[in-house]
């Protein structure tokens, strides 16, 4: 563990045993100390900052309340990013029966010989080309981002986006490694077909 | 269940590092004869670059405060859990029942009222409480307060103090003549604390820390004299 961790997870166990008290000053540090990670991982997921700022909100929120509960088993921050990606997937399922959105994420199933991943049917309408070309390259790595599978999209959002290891995903996701790098694997080759798809030559 | 992976996955496995040695061999083999898993395998290193290069989002400015006044309001809700509970009551007795009922004890208490009493029992009114005084937040373990000439300069001096004892401001508050730091601080750092404090100002300290293990919370304020 780098040192720069190690510091930062025993202050806030510090601060968690004082807001187990009902110190809400230590955890506005604590929340000072998460919320933009927070943030990112719920824009990441949801594809909407407004949406994700809300969620982000309604998260810390949770935190506070169930703070009691926290014992320490895990890293503080784990367990605040298992709430806030339960509560994007949650956002999202509201999402999907309110606004247009594209709820699948690949065009052909994924061929595992005999343990096939249950897809929906692919989209019969294509994002618009003159919207496509006004996008630069982040905002269609975001689209395709957006068009993932929900499995897919939280182990790519956490592995290659946000940089956290196989076992804080594992933590986070409560899934074990093992499943975290195949759907990983299989995530990126999703995405990699989809930016093909959009731009041609990545 | 063990997964089987499709070759393209299996590229994505290789970019990580997590094939086995006969795996990885056999892949590199193929790759040395197959321009088109080259191409591919060179996709998804790109794909990942682009993902990687994804610009974090920054929080708004009123983030931290618009959570903190939604987890204070969900605290101050819980104190209304009695209110409710009563609320249940009043839904089960009839409302005429009440209100006849609380007459009732209304009329009693005047009848009792005007009733002569020996002047033993007649009590003195419970002491009309005085108008609190505005107070600070109260917090903390021990408060120092440390009179200045020059208030700016000095919060800048007391919190690199701080820092440069592994202390904590978990929050600042700005008044018209005084500044209050709230601080989280090891017990065994605040004698040297109030040492560096001593040049900065005339230095006070209220409370005790004969019960205080591990991390004291210190409320310094910091005044204009």
């Amino acid at each position: 563990m780098k040192e720069k961790d190690y510091i930062t997870i025993d202050e806030d166990f510090r601060l968690i045993s004082l807001c187990q008290k009902g110190d809400l000053v230590a955890f506005e540090e604590l929340v000072r100390r998460h919320d933009k990670e927070m943030l990112n991982i719920a824009y990441r997921m949801i594809g909407n900052y407004e949406e994700a700022c809300d969620v982000v909100q309604d998260g810390f929120v949770s935190a506070y309340k169930n703070i009691k509960s926290f014992k320490g088993m895990s890293k503080f921050s784990t367990w605040l990013y298992t709430i806030v990606i339960n509560l994007s997937k949650k956002r999202l399922k509201q999402l999907k029966t309110q606004r247009f959105r594209e709820p699948v994420s690949i065009d052909e199933p994924i061929n595992t010989g005999g343990d096939q991943m249950i897809v929906d049917p692919p989209s019969s309408s294509p994002l618009p080309d003159e919207i496509l070309e006004k996008e630069n390259i982040q905002e269609k790595v975001r689209l395709c981002l957006d068009r993932l599978y929900n499995e897919f999209r939280e182990v790519v959002v956490l592995r290659d986006v946000q940089g956290f290891s196989y076992e804080d995903i594992s933590s986070i996701l409560k899934i074990a490694e093992g499943t975290v790098k195949s759907r990983l694997f299989r995530g990126r080759v999703l995405l990699k077909n989809c930016l093909k798809r959009f731009m041609g030559v990545i | 269940m063990k997964d089987r992976l499709t070759m393209e996955e299996k590229l994505a496995a290789y970019i990580e590092g997590t094939l086995s040695e006969e795996e990885k061999s056999i892949i590199e083999e193929q790759l040395k004869e197959s321009e088109e898993m080259r191409e591919t395998l060179s996709d998804l290193r790109k794909t990942i670059q682009l993902l990687q290069g994804l610009e974090e989002v920054e929080t708004p400015n009123w983030f931290t405060e618009k959570i903190m006044s939604r987890v204070r309001e969900g605290t101050e809700q819980k104190k209304g859990i009695f209110e409710r509970l009563f609320f249940t009551l009043h839904i089960k007795l009839p409302i005429q029942v009440f209100a006849v009922i609380f007459l009732a004890a209304v009329s009693i208490f005047i009848y009792k009222s005007y009733k002569p009493e020996p002047d033993s029992i007649r009590s003195t009114q419970p002491g009309i409480p005085t108008d609190q005084p505005q107070t600070e937040e109260v917090w903390g373990d021990i408060r120092i307060i440390v009179n200045v000439k020059d208030i700016d300069n000095a919060n800048n001096a007391v919190q690199t103090a701080i820092t440069n004892l592994g202390g904590i401001v978990l929050r600042k508050q700005s008044f018209k003549s005084k500044n209050i730091l709230f601080v989280l601080l090891d017990l065994k750092q605040v004698n040297e604390l109030y040492e560096r404090l001593k040049p900065i100002g005339e230095v006070k300290e209220e409370g005790d820390l004969s019960t205080v293990k591990g991390n004291v919370k210190v409320k310094i304020e910091i005044v204009n004299k």
